[in-house]
């Protein structure tokens, strides 16, 4: 697995990986800035409320939380496509005569594309917190409440709940790469079905619907009120398991023609 | 067919098989061939060519059969995959990266040296381009640099399909060349083509294929072997007749056209030939002989069409 890992690792000077960060920081920064920046400016009870949740322990994490849907969304996509690509480009066929032991090239692979995910949340998630407090003090915003143990307890737990949901949702991106072996067939899939089929679902049967993997990833991120934190855990975990299971045998044992 | 042994052979299929659906895409493949060779992996298009290679490779498991490849079953690529070095279906590389970076991620995933990506791109004419980004290569220079990636684990065998695709004829001499001292090095190479004179040129042994089936494998010269002729022309017409029943006498069958006559016998006879027509009186102004070629063979026994005949 070690020679799949230091094999990906040559390949994240890629274009199209350095755009995923980039998108990730840019969208976050401008996020941080824009959404303090309309909470002070604006009118109204959705201004009011926002500018409310600023000034508690909690606002920081909430402002940041704001653009956590588009951060996953990225992560899908760039994860998806660079496993997906494998298989449109053919280069498949190369790795596994190099590494014919398919289930270590799989999780070399993957715990690349992890890591490069979690490292790009969290660059983006330091880029989009110095960005609010320097947006904060431009507009007179106290900091203080993030700062205080509180603010930092949560900000932590933000961190870390997002970095699980990442890895969810990463584990998704590659399963379905694998199923539609296809890189723009495994964005339009991973996109449609976690941004509509799921959506869809939810509104006709929410209560079984909640327990989809899109959901309960979403859910252990964003402190969801529908299920316990420590259900969306649990099932996040499940669902990984479930994703890499699916994923591992799939790749096992299906022809490679590309 | 002829046969090596298998403790002999790189490759060695039995009854192979390979089902897609209901498409049949290798059918009862039976195969040898010895290490040390050039082989030359012949067949019309959809004849099974590029599933047997993946077969082989472990990339596609066969229905039906067995195989052994440098004497491990296919069932455990592993076993051989370290000392086997392949180019399937063109060059396949990440587009944005270097020809350099490229070699060094197959490199690093089958723990090779990484000094052997700057000594291969100087070997396949790439190395002056070998930071430039791969899209920006041409189909040669792709090419090249698929060869490379073959030979990067320093194989005992070679899969190359078409590759001398895309290059000029000063790039298909050079790897021509390269083919042929990486067999005087002891590597075997099994090289699937299209071009039957590229084959021709450079193949000890021989396989062709259709419909997923072997039609023949053996060594490449006696693929012609039966289908040489002797063409002899006589200084007069009038003396065809004496040089026919020479002939006939002999066993071998014969046809005229245009004030010479063909025979359908081994090259070997046409001194004999000479002797009897001037001990019969007939002088011959030409005697030649005429060896079909592998295109000739190959439509023939295909059963296709073939610009040049092999009797008359």
């Amino acid at each position: 697995m070690l020679r799949s890992l230091r094999s990906e690792l040559v390949k994240f000077g890629r274009p199209s990986l350095l755009l995923g960060t980039t998108a990730m920081v840019g969208f976050m920064g401008f996020g941080a800035y824009f959404g303090i920046d309309r909470a002070v400016a604006g009118g109204g009870p959705m201004g009011g409320r926002m500018l409310a949740e600023l000034r508690t322990s909690q606002g920081l994490v909430a402002l940041l939380g704001h653009v956590d849907l588009v951060v996953t969304a990225i992560v899908l996509i760039t994860v998806s496509a660079n496993f997906g690509a494998e298989w449109s480009q053919g280069t498949l066929r190369n790795l596994l005569v190099r590494e014919p032991r398919r289930l270590r090239l799989l999780a070399g692979k993957t715990v690349a594309l992890l890591l490069y995910a979690l490292g790009s949340a969290a660059l983006a998630i330091a880029v989009g917190t110095a960005v609010a407090f320097v947006a904060a003090n431009d507009h007179g915003l106290s900091t203080t409440p993030w700062t205080s143990s509180d603010g930092l307890s949560d900000l932590l737990k933000f961190a870390g709940n997002g970095a699980l949901s990442i890895v969810g949702y990463s584990l998704l991106g590659m399963f379905v790469a694998v199923l539609t072996r296809s890189a723009p067939a495994a964005v339009g899939v991973s996109l449609a079905y976690a941004l509509v089929v799921e959506g869809l679902l939810v509104s006709l049967v929410p209560d079984q619907a909640q327990w989809l993997p899109g959901q309960v990833f979403t859910a252990l991120a964003s402190s969801s009120t529908t299920i316990s934190y420590w259900q969306a855990l649990a099932a996040t975990v499940a669902w990984g398991a479930v994703l890499l299971a699916a994923g591992g045998a799939l790749f096992r044992f299906r022809d490679v023609t590309a | 067919m002829t046969s090596a042994t298998d403790r002999d052979a790189a490759i060695v299929t039995r009854k192979l098989g390979k089902r897609f659906g209901r498409r049949t895409a290798v059918d009862g493949l039976d195969i040898n061939v010895p290490r040390g060779t050039v082989c030359g992996f012949v067949g019309p298009n959809a004849s099974g060519k590029t599933t047997t290679i993946r077969i082989l490779l472990g990339l596609v498991r066969p229905t039906a059969g067995t195989a052994r490849v440098l004497g491990s079953s296919i069932d455990h690529p592993r076993a051989y995959l370290p000392r086997v070095g392949a180019l399937i279906e063109g060059p396949a590389f990440y587009p944005s990266l270097s020809g350099r970076k490229n070699l060094e991620a197959l490199a690093r995933l089958g723990s090779h040296d990484l000094q052997r990506a700057a000594q291969l791109l100087d070997l396949v004419g790439l190395s002056e381009r070998g930071d430039d980004r791969e899209s920006t290569y041409s189909m040669g220079m792709k090419q090249r640099l698929g060869i490379a990636g073959a030979l990067l684990p320093d194989p005992d065998l070679l899969l190359l399909d078409e590759p001398t695709n895309g290059l000029d004829p000063q790039g298909i001499q050079e790897i021509r060349e390269l083919m042929c001292a990486l067999r005087d090095q002891g590597k075997t190479l099994f090289v699937s083509s299209h071009i039957l004179a590229e084959v021709e040129q450079v193949a000890d042994w021989l396989v062709i294929l259709k419909d997923g089936r072997a039609l023949f494998c053996g060594p490449a010269q006696d693929v012609s072997m039966g289908r040489s002729e002797l063409v002899a022309v006589p200084e007069e017409r009038a003396q065809l007749a004496v040089l026919a029943r020479i002939v006939q006498d002999h066993g071998f069958t014969f046809g005229q056209e245009n004030g010479s006559l063909r025979v359908q016998c081994p090259v070997s006879f046409a001194p004999r030939l000479n002797r009897l027509a001037a001990q019969a009186g007939v002088t011959l102004v030409e005697l030649r002989t005429s060896q079909a070629s592998l295109e000739e063979t190959f439509f023939e026994l295909i059963g296709g069409k073939s610009d040049a005949s092999l009797t008359a």
